[in-house]
């Protein structure tokens, strides 16, 4: 089975192809064909060290690539950096970005100077909403308060692209809640493109609209959320004894499990099609559902090559 | 494709003007230390004038910026605090081309550097002239310039250093211990010659000593004599020198930031 792994054609925010970086002798990325759509809200998902927080330093042209293009918003961000990121609103992954002498307004004036588009209203209603005290000095913020503060330094000048590495990373389920709505508000307002690396899936569940997996440096999946919902479906059946197995589904089987004469399959393809060729082999489906994102990339993440 | 509204990139002097703020709050703290070194020196120096009924005499002389300009060697590792090449994430995150970034923040800080040494000599003429000391009349009038080429050199080389590795501190002392340890060395067979290479490096005709001095008759060191016959030439073409490698290491640096 080969999961989709291009959109196919249309009008992309960021296209990557062939998309290879080395660090010494460790290959972070190998080959990374990466279609985040233009206005989509696009989970990358992957385990620590899967290339996600790679990809998106290569994105913002913090690294040179060893080998493939990159396109961010039709420009290539080793040869137009400073245009690239001023159209960017980006979350690291770290939070030691320096500057803990500085009070948080401070650093909103600091940052303001650098986007002759920051919107300072916004700017404060972000900052309130997120429970961000001005007057307190970076350096003695916790993680969670460096989040948001992170959040609100991405936003405020309404980029048309969001680069959120691990956003709602030490943030509490309420001002988790808080920063999924002000996203949400954002992508309604401005229109915003938005890509987010996490290999939290559950966190961002209700904003993603496109998922891509990776691992081991390479994206081994990436589709819309419908596709996905459409194609990857939790298999229940019974089957009786000494059931063989179905040699025609394995390829598509993306994780097996079951206890005694009941399989619980995640298998991609058709519904009707996979349905009908469990009950060709013996085994009386008792349900089929769709899966939750988290569920998805739980599952995809598993998957044995 | 590419958006036909993009926001746009900020001007370079709008970020000069940011990072020469954003510098002069990094160095806030460093600046406070050295306010309060001068107002204990300020008060030594009362009580100097106390103890002597207004006899001893403070006076001016350009020597007396030696120690400044060696510790411009440390400035940049305050102005770039935080923000070695590991953590460099947001300043260089900024609309900014990485190079010219680091640029004028490192110059930002050689700007604050020499408003410190200006004001440094200012402090040193006040105390001249309120113990009525000498007012450096002997000196020639580059000599007085020689405090601010130092540091501005020296301001560089640490820049560079800064910029390329994230321990900074751990090179400079090694450095001295390495420096040391060829001295204790130098009797040995087969050291003799890397002795000689170093020293010429620091107390050669257009070493290190050379820069910082200005080859002023007051400066310490045991060539002595030979300081006794410097000339503005051989200063000059020292800081020439000098200025040159310190920039070129700078400006390699700031071109050559390490990725992480």
């Amino acid at each position: 089975m080969t999961l989709p792994v291009r959109l196919g054609d249309g009008t992309f925010a960021i296209a990557t192809h062939d998309l290879t970086k080395r660090f010494g002798r460790d290959t972070a990325l190998r080959g990374v064909d990466l279609q985040v759509p233009e206005g989509a809200v696009y989970v990358l998902v992957g385990p620590n060290g899967a290339g996600k927080t790679t990809t998106l330093k290569l994105l913002l042209g913090l690294y040179a690539a060893d080998g493939g293009s990159v396109r961010v918003l039709g420009m290539d961000p080793r040869a137009r950096g400073p245009e690239v990121r001023a159209q960017v609103g980006y979350v690291p992954e770290r939070g030691d970005w320096g500057y803990g002498y500085m009070s948080v307004g401070r650093l909103l004036e600091h940052h303001a100077a650098y986007f002759p588009r920051w919107d300072w209203p916004y700017a404060m209603s972000l900052a309130q909403r997120l429970d961000v005290g001005l007057d307190r000095k970076v350096g003695k913020l916790s993680k969670g308060m460096t989040r948001r503060v992170h959040l609100v330094l991405a936003m405020a000048h309404r980029p048309p692209l969001l680069l959120l590495d691990e956003p709602t990373d030490g943030l509490d389920p309420v001002m988790r809640d808080e920063t999924l709505g002000l996203l949400a508000e954002h992508v309604a307002d401005t229109g915003a493109t938005v890509l987010i690396s996490t290999h939290l899936v559950h966190e961002v569940d209700r904003l993603a609209d496109h998922l891509g997996v990776m691992r081991d440096g390479r994206l081994t999946a990436q589709l819309p959320r419908e596709v996905l919902h459409q194609n990857l479906r939790r298999y229940r059946a019974e089957v009786p004894a000494g059931w063989t197995g179905v040699p025609r589904l394995d390829a598509n089987v993306v994780k097996r499990g079951g206890v005694g004469r009941e399989i619980q399959w995640s298998v991609w393809g058709d519904e009707r099609e996979v349905a009908r060729t469990l009950a060709e082999s013996g085994a009386t489906l008792r349900d089929a559902a769709p899966l939750t994102l988290e569920d998805a990339a739980v599952v995809l993440l598993s998957r044995k090559d | 494709m590419e958006s036909a509204v993009l926001n746009p990139v900020p001007g370079l002097r709008a970020v000069a003007a940011e990072q020469f703020r954003s510098v002069g709050l990094a160095l806030r703290r460093e600046g406070l230390v050295a306010g309060g070194f001068l107002a204990l020196g300020s008060l030594w120096i009362a009580q100097m004038q106390w103890n002597s009924m207004g006899h001893a005499s403070f006076p001016l002389s350009p020597e007396a910026g030696i120690p400044v300009s060696v510790l411009a060697l440390l400035v940049p590792m305050a102005v770039w605090k935080g923000e070695g090449p590991a953590a460099r994430g947001y300043h260089r995150a900024m609309p900014v081309n990485h190079a010219a970034h680091a640029v004028a923040r490192s110059l930002s800080g050689l700007a604050w550097t020499m408003m410190a040494v200006a004001g440094y000599f200012g402090w040193l003429a006040a105390m001249a002239a309120l113990t009525g000391g000498k007012m450096g009349g002997e000196y020639a009038p580059y000599q007085w310039v020689v405090p601010f080429t130092a540091a501005a050199v020296m301001y560089l080389l640490g820049s560079a250093l800064t910029l390329v590795t994230a321990h900074p501190w751990r090179w400079l002392g090694g450095g001295m211990v390495a420096f040391m340890f060829t001295g204790v060395l130098r009797t040995t067979d087969g050291t003799r010659g890397l002795w000689d290479l170093v020293n010429t490096v620091i107390e050669g005709k257009y070493g290190l000593q050379t820069l910082i001095s200005g080859m002023s008759p007051g400066s310490p060191g045991e060539f002595g004599s030979y300081m006794q016959n410097a000339v503005a030439s051989t200063w000059l073409l020292a800081t020439w020198m000098w200025a040159a490698i310190a920039i070129s290491l700078f400006l390699f640096a700031a071109y050559r930031q390490p990725e992480r």
